[in-house]
């Protein structure tokens, strides 16, 4: 019985081609549409590294210096930002499960020969723990010690595509490659690691998602070789704000702390240790502004300085609402034809079809046209999200299907079709067929 | 009128699916339309800037940890200007089209009436520099440049005079002629500057959502820089040698800021205003494509949609309409019947989407950054819904108009 209903829905989207192809291409659009805006918008939403943040918290202590009165140019204090004696300090006191702090630098890399490869490359100023915290995967050699951070040591940790680039092999430890013309020793080389959200220096830098930052620096090791921040942040002395790159950083507020605790307990205990930090700090004179401290949650700190732009959830909006159209107007389409063939539908009746079977045959026809629908809806969503990626806008470069995106969107479709068969199916199960053989 | 309606409540399917499709077109065009408008309108605006003239330099950085001194920067002025074929020079922060960073402040008139929020451009001859037209008064005086350091904030903690845009002079001063007048910049710089010229038109470099009404508010300041850390020029040149002087633009600049180990790699862009402007709005530029695809396709999938259904319903009712023409409904008769029934779905369609659209962009107002939808946007979606249910009957409806009567005869 289910195969003569295939074969009958089959025969009713060959008999009207045109309107079959135009019922097709409705749903392919509709649904295309919602599957390239909801794509990009749960790309923009994903959590910040692949790992999980959910234990990772950016310390905020405020350690900056009170404005001078009259002084109308000072900024208002960064409390994320420290000096690097206190993110030293909160490193080595090693309170909380692991602890790093970090900023972003951009130096010129080459091979120590110099020449064929001479590029820009954005480089963290981290210390040892980072990889391990970030979830960074190492696939060769290992991070560096406290002791070489203390000792400057000039050693590297590099991703496999630079090592590539510059050695031409993927495991580059050992070699020796040149920064701003500073000689540093590859120790370690990590995966082509790319977060999925900017989390770090939100306040002052921003990165296009899919920034790759191929070179980890110790950060004592980068000051010695004259490698300073792109940033320097908030500076005592003014003639050093704006310090783009410099390595005299030492009055400086520039660095974040990152730290990764694992229960409440940790979370409650390492606050506590932070205040008694600043309280100190304050008593010694050093910090100037009443002792205020703060753990942020990494997803709560991103979600509040690198929002979703809003354009990514209207465009939903406005897809899944043209997606109800394209549904109310494929129903109709579908409506029409179902009751043109109406005749047909009483012969069937008369001829001891139960109503029930009726309603199959056309939910099974309108089930195959919206499967046909959202086989189409591929090619075109992959079409949309490569269109994306060709704008130089900020998240064209997240626009990518993945396979649950792609189970979702066949359950979409799915879904769609039965939604919309199901009232032109009715319909056309209750015609009276006594009423309909008599009338033609 | 009577007989359509009772045809609406005997087959009320097919209507209440054309009304659906319409309210729901309606709500998407009008709310399609209004953000589509709001992406387009910086695009449209005059940019006052000399076409084919000007190239900007952006952010030649001092990675020393100092600034650029004075010296060196007007160095860099001498060696641009020699360039041959070059007209005017000007070291200024920020420039328009080239988003380094933002200074806007809210502007108050003198005696305090009026406030509007506009970007600041700080330069040393930014009138001649990037073309612009004055409409009143003068431009700058040399001897009116002041000394603009990161101290003083790019010169506007002093008496410095200024120039406005056309569009910012007429909201601070909408009733007196604003040359002569006295502005304060912000809350908390006490000094006023006069008011010297006014200038047809400039775009501000940091376009958003909430000042996008006033896109076209710059105020400029005569400041010669010293110790700036991060300098931009702007050069404009003879047109048909624009070519040769980009290329000579790197040489100059290497003469004028010597390289050391840090500066190698911050190489500054270098770029004609237009290209600048066509990166600026590349976003916007995307972002008024995909709208306007959407629209055009809500359009489209409308009018495919309403003729499927009319078609539909107008072949159901053939016998009626033979029945109709036997007894003397001419041709033109039923032409207006089914024209008239679309005129009454589509109204009620139009009016339900019109609430939608209002509710929409509430609710959408209350959870992301969207104005308020112009009133204006309603009955432009009407007309346009009303004409595309026009067209989309009219070929069901001549069909209709061309049965012969004696269709209804042989049907019975």
């Amino acid at each position: 019985m289910k195969r003569y209903y295939l074969q009958l829905a089959l025969r009713g989207l060959l008999r009207h081609r045109t309107q079959t192809l135009l019922i097709i291409v409705t749903m392919a659009i509709g649904i295309a549409s919602c599957m390239t805006a909801y794509t990009i918008l749960n790309a923009l939403m994903a959590d910040p590294i692949a790992h999980g943040s959910r234990h990772l918290y950016l310390v905020s202590m405020d350690s900056q210096p009170l404005p001078k009165p009259g002084d109308h140019s000072a900024v208002s204090s960064s409390p994320t930002l420290l000096k690097l004696r206190d993110a030293q300090a909160l490193v080595d006191a090693r309170k909380a499960v692991r602890q790093t702090y970090l900023a972003i630098a951009d130096v010129n890399a080459s091979t120590i020969t110099g020449g064929a490869h001479d590029s820009s490359v954005l480089t963290w100023l981290t210390s040892a723990q980072a990889i391990a915290m970030f979830g960074i995967p190492l696939r060769h050699g290992r991070t560096w010690t406290a002791a070489e951070s203390v000792a400057r040591a000039p050693v590297a940790i590099i991703d496999e595509h630079l090592s590539r680039k510059l050695f031409g092999v993927a495991d580059g430890v050992g070699r020796s490659l040149r920064l701003n013309g500073h000689v540093f020793r590859v120790i370690g080389v990590m995966a082509n690691w790319r977060y999925r959200r900017q989390f770090f220096d939100l306040e002052q830098l921003y990165f296009l998602p899919g920034t790759q930052f191929p070179i980890f620096l110790p950060t004592q090791s980068a000051l010695a070789a004259s490698i300073g921040p792109i940033h320097p942040g908030i500076c005592e002395h003014s003639s050093h704000a704006y310090a783009f790159g410099s390595s005299k950083v030492g009055d400086c507020y520039w660095l974040e702390t990152w730290v990764q605790l694992d229960t409440p307990k940790q979370v409650v205990a390492y606050r506590r240790y932070l205040l008694d930090y600043a309280m100190q700090q304050h008593a010694a004179g050093r910090f100037q502004r009443a002792p205020k401290v703060a753990l942020h949650g990494m997803n709560a700190w991103v979600a509040q300085n690198n929002g979703v732009p809003s354009s990514a959830p209207i465009n939903l909006w406005l897809s899944l609402a043209f997606l109800a159209l394209c549904m109310v107007n494929v129903t109709g389409l579908l409506l029409a034809r179902f009751l043109r063939g109406s005749h047909e539908v009483a012969v069937r009746r008369t001829l001891g079809a139960t109503r029930a079977g009726v309603f199959a045959q056309h939910l099974i026809e309108a089930g195959g046209v919206s499967l046909l629908g959202g086989a189409l809806a591929v090619p075109l969503t992959l079409f949309g999200l490569w269109l994306v990626r060709q704008q130089q806008i900020g998240y064209a470069s997240v626009a990518h299907l993945n396979l649950p995106m792609f189970i979702a969107l066949f359950a979409v479709s799915v879904g769609v079709g039965l939604i919309v068969g199901v009232l032109p199916a009715w319909r056309a199960s209750t015609l009276s067929p006594a009423l309909q053989v008599k009338t033609n | 009128m009577q007989p359509m309606l009772k045809t609406f409540r005997r087959h009320r399917l097919m209507p209440t699916l054309v009304v659906m499709q319409i309210a729901l077109a309606t709500a998407i065009l009008c709310n399609a339309l209004s953000l589509l408008q709001q992406r387009l309108a910086p695009l449209l605006v005059h940019d006052g800037v000399a076409a084919n003239q000007v190239i900007l330099i952006s952010h030649i950085y001092n990675t020393t940890g100092k600034g650029w001194s004075g010296a060196q920067i007007q160095t860099g002025y001498a060696e641009l200007r020699a360039i041959p074929g070059v007209i005017a020079v000007s070291a200024g922060s920020p420039l328009p089209m080239v988003s380094g960073w933002y200074d806007s402040d809210s502007i108050f008139s003198s005696n305090g009436k009026h406030k509007a929020n506009a970007a600041i451009y700080v330069g040393s001859n930014l009138v001649n520099a990037l073309g612009l037209k004055l409409v009143a008064g003068r431009n700058f005086s040399p001897s009116e440049l002041v000394d603009a350091t990161m101290q003083n904030e790019g010169g506007l903690n002093t008496d410095a005079p200024v120039i406005l845009t056309h569009a910012i002079a007429q909201r601070l001063f909408p009733d007196t002629n604003p040359l002569g007048q006295q502005v304060r910049v912000g809350s908390k710089h006490p000094s006023y500057h006069t008011v010297v010229g006014v200038v047809g038109h400039l775009l501000r470099n940091d376009l958003n959502s909430a000042n996008q009404p006033a896109v076209g508010n710059v105020l400029l300041v005569p400041g010669r820089f010293i110790d700036f850390p991060a300098i931009e020029y702007a050069v404009r040149a003879d047109p048909n040698a624009l070519p040769a002087v980009l290329k000579s633009i790197p040489v100059a600049l290497r003469r004028a800021f010597p390289s050391n180990d840090a500066t190698a790699h911050s190489r500054p862009r270098i770029a004609t205003f237009e290209a600048a402007r066509a990166a600026f709005f590349h976003g916007r530029r995307a972002a008024v494509w995909l709208l306007s695809s959407v629209t055009l396709v809500v359009l489209i999938v409308t009018l495919i949609g309403i003729m499927g259904l009319t078609g539909f319903w107008v072949q159901q009712r053939t016998r009626q309409i033979g029945v109709r023409r036997a007894l003397g409904a001419r041709r033109v008769d039923i032409l207006r019947y089914f024209q008239t029934e679309n005129l009454l779905l589509a109204t009620a369609g139009i009016a339900l989407g019109c609430a939608a659209a209002i509710g929409i962009n509430v609710w959408l107002m209350a959870h992301y950054a969207v104005p308020r939808l112009p009133i204006v946007y309603l009955p432009i979606g009407a007309v346009a819904l009303w004409l595309l249910g026009q067209l989309a009957v009219l070929g069901p409806a001549l069909r209709a108009a061309r049965v012969p009567p004696t269709t209804a005869m042989r049907a019975a």
